[in-house]
């Protein structure tokens, strides 16, 4: 009796060893496998808090550079101002302390990667749940991403205006 | 004891086979159509709608109808020929036309096998052949063809898309001329047109035409490999008959194959050669902008056959030709003779020889017919009533529609013998392969054109939609998988592995790239501006609402045009725009672009506009009001959203 539960602790033993070898030594996790994950509802600390696209780890983003900062206001006149305004609701939500609530890494994603962070994050779907809309798409690259992240950083700290 | 169990295990035996034999006809027929749900199908087929003129896009085997573009007609769902943007692509010389018969698409070609870039079809009443992109989905052009009527050999392709060629299928007085009818021997010709397309942007232009004598040339398909350089056109009414063709044009034993050697006329038009004959005609196309333009422009160059030996033949041909189809190799030249009693299989290289012996049979209006039986590389005898098309699967094999006796006739190539035949429903007119008409058959189906429906689908009035059958043709004997109606009446198809088109579709047009003049690239760029009694509103659209959706100082008597710019950059989200009153359709804006429609409202109100695309949850929310007031009105001009 005591035997065979040493045996079946030993093998269990022996299969956590092997799990936790292989778990070290994997592969990275594949697009496809890391879609699987999240529509399965399985997202890693880091992508609860920070989002989920083409930011996989935290960034040193140093304070705001002026002149990024002024052609991200440009770029939120052209691809955001249609949806957004700093102060007040639109078609979404209002984006002045948008820096204060999330992490520089979760607006990139939000901004980069609307449609899954919409369709698979919980925060994202509850986001399209209140607001009853998915963030459109608008051919925004990376570079534009940035500036547009110290454009509203820059403007964190401002004075509300009325809205327009 | 043992007979009854030997009994038993017969009778088990016989249901066994008997259940088998039941689900090796039922099934695989419906496997081999079956797509499932969220997967694609293997090839596009392209049909035209005839007198519908347009284009509708299909799915191979499943035969889902995928879309209708429209290339001759308005098109209301999304303003093709209404809208200010389009309307200038159906211009023509007689002024707008905005309907024809569409007959042929052709996929463009590269070294004899289609490479998914440009689908060309002609308009058959008001002579013109239409270029369509492949990547949108869209007319791109539309080239009006003088000296021509009854476009009907057209628009037939050479091997590279060097050129896109056209005949006369209704001859008339060229140049045209107040003539008695009865004097159509004298005064009648037909002409060849022969259109140069430009191998980057695939922009038409009349390169030379043929002044040929006045029949009816009916269809034409170009030399490939060693007959490359040569184009073959069928005709009837070698008798030249000016009325009751059915009987009067039927007399002769033979009609005529037109064989011309377009290289030497590439050649003579090169070296100076050939008349400039007056003659007026439009080129329609869409610039970069995404407008339409409309050109009108004069003057062919013209060659004389009767000037310049060796540029054309007849081949006599049973009468009454329809098809002219040339086989993979580019040996083999088959006609469909109406009336005829056989399949005529001409020969290429004995065409060569003939010429070269001057085996003649006389000639008509200075050009040389050449001997039947010199020409001749076999007839397929007993192939049924009515042949019309033949089409190639690249293993030896040509399938011929017939359209008296209502069946697909497959026969081999070299033995002329017929090896299978398969009823279609009903009265099958024209069938594709997928690049039958190619150097290099995808031979895996061929698909019926048929004529008549009657009772293959549910009854919907007086009018049926045409019908078409999906065959099998990999194995020996043809199998038929599916039947399934089709837009309008389709005259010819084609079809193409679905990869080569869908790498290339476009998803949304870059704003970025848009140099629409009117424009707004982003709302604070929307805008309402006076001039005079002109008034452009340059409006946006994005989900969920319009800048501006309020605007003033819109009087009685102005014209108001609506340049709506969709703001998306995102797959299938078009947004619709409709003004009550206006005398036109709604505009549906693909993202990225911008269309343009005309409001002139008459009376004193104020007035909604809405989306009509449903585009997302609060699409019932996209609308705004327009406020009219008197001609002379105080009322400043005054827009926005949101205050």
């Amino acid at each position: 009796m005591f035997q065979r539960i040493a045996v079946i602790a030993l093998v269990l033993a022996a299969i956590g060893i092997t799990a936790y070898v292989v778990g070290c030594a994997g592969k990275p996790e594949t697009d496809a496998e890391r879609l699987a994950r999240w529509t399965a509802g399985n997202f890693t600390s880091f992508e609860l808090q920070n989002g989920i696209g083409p930011i996989k780890e935290k960034l040193e983003v140093g304070p705001v550079n002026a002149s990024r900062a002024a052609r991200g206001e440009e770029l939120f006149t052209q691809k955001c101002a249609t949806c957004h305004q700093l102060d007040g609701k639109k078609t979404g939500p209002a984006l002045r302390e948008i820096t204060k609530r999330r992490s520089p890494e979760y607006v990139l994603n939000q901004i980069l990667n609307p449609d899954q962070m919409g369709k698979l994050h919980p925060d994202g779907k509850q986001m399209v749940a209140q607001y009853m809309q998915y963030m459109t798409i608008q051919g925004i690259t990376m570079d534009d991403a940035r500036a547009l992240l110290d454009f509203l950083r820059s403007e964190a700290d401002k004075a509300p205006q009325a809205a327009k | 004891m043992w007979l009854l169990v030997m009994a038993i295990a017969a009778t088990a035996l016989l249901n066994g086979c008997s259940l088998q034999e039941e689900n090796a006809t039922a099934s695989p027929a419906a496997q081999k159509v079956y797509i499932a749900p969220g997967s694609y199908d293997e090839f596009y087929a392209f049909m035209s709608g005839g007198f519908s003129g347009q284009v509708s896009v299909y799915g191979l085997p499943s035969g889902r109808l995928l879309r209708v573009i429209p290339v001759f007609s308005q098109n209301p769902e999304n303003a093709y020929g209404y809208s200010e943007e389009t309307k200038a692509m159906l211009e023509t010389t007689h002024g707008f036309v905005p309907w024809d018969d569409a007959h042929h698409p052709k996929l463009s070609q590269t070294n004899g096998v289609a490479d998914g870039r440009w689908l060309f079809i002609n308009g058959n009443n008001t002579p013109r052949i239409a270029r369509l992109n492949l990547a949108t989905f869209e007319t791109d052009e539309i080239l009006e063809i003088p000296n021509s009527a009854g476009n009907h050999a057209s628009p037939f392709l050479t091997e590279n898309t060097e050129y896109v060629v056209a005949a006369v299928r209704f001859s008339l007085p060229i140049p045209q001329k107040d003539v008695p009818i009865a004097s159509y021997k004298e005064n009648f010709r037909g002409s060849f047109s022969f259109i140069k397309v430009d191998p980057q942007s695939g922009h038409m232009a009349i390169a030379f035409q043929i002044l040929m004598p006045g029949l009816n040339y009916d269809l034409a398909h170009a030399g490939k490999g060693p007959s490359h350089g040569w184009s073959f056109f069928t005709s009837y009414n070698s008798e030249q008959a000016n009325t009751l063709l059915e009987v009067n044009a039927s007399q002769n034993d033979k009609d005529y194959i037109a064989a011309v050697n377009w290289k030497m006329a590439e050649e003579l038009i090169a070296s100076g050669a050939g008349e400039e004959m007056a003659g007026e005609y439009c080129h329609n196309y869409l610039g970069a902008d995404r407008i339409a333009r409309s050109e009108k422009l004069n003057g062919t160059k013209v060659l004389r056959p009767q000037d310049h030996p060796g540029l054309v033949y007849f081949i006599p041909t049973p009468k009454s030709p329809h098809g002219c189809d040339i086989d993979p190799s580019g040996e083999y030249i088959v006609a469909g003779g109406k009336l005829a009693t056989v399949i005529p299989v001409h020969s290429f290289s004995k065409m060569l020889k003939a010429i070269e012996a001057k085996d003649f049979d006389g000639e008509l209006d200075g050009i040389p017919i050449l001997k039947y039986d010199a020409v001749l590389a076999g007839e397929v005898q007993n192939p049924g009533l009515g042949p019309l098309h033949t089409e190639f699967d690249g293993k030896g094999y040509a399938y011929t529609s017939m359209f008296v006796s209502s069946e697909i006739v497959k026969w081999k190539l070299g033995s002329w013998e017929v090896v299978d035949r398969m009823p279609v429903y009903y009265s099958i007119g024209h069938l594709l392969i997928p690049g039958g008409d190619s150097r290099r058959p995808w031979g895996k189906y061929v698909i019926a054109l048929n004529k008549i429906t009657k009772d293959r689908y549910l009854p919907t009035g007086p009018e049926i939609t045409q019908s078409a059958q999906l065959i099998d043709i990999t194995g020996e004997k043809m199998q038929m998988l599916l039947d399934f109606p089709t837009v309008g009446e389709p005259h010819y198809a084609q079809a193409i592995p679905a990869d080569l088109i869908t790498k290339n579709s476009v998803k949304y047009f870059s704003m970025q790239e848009n140099t629409h003049p009117y424009a707004a690239k982003s709302e604070s760029e929307a805008r309402v501006e006076r001039n005079g009694t002109d008034v452009h509103v340059y409006l946006t659209t994005i989900r969920t609402h319009f800048v501006p959706d309020n605007i003033e100082g819109i009087q009685v008597g102005d014209k108001v045009y609506f340049h709506v710019t969709n703001l998306e950059q995102d797959w299938d989200v078009p947004h619709g725009f409709a003004m009550i009153g206006a005398q036109t359709t709604e505009l549906l804006v693909m993202p990225g672009e911008t269309r343009t429609i005309i409001w002139e409202p008459k009376r004193v109100g104020v007035f909604p506009f809405y989306c009509t695309d449903f585009c997302s949850a609060l699409h019932q929310e996209m609308e705004g009001w327009i406020r009219v007031s008197p001609k002379g009105s105080n009322v400043p001009l005054k827009f926005g959203t949101g205050v």
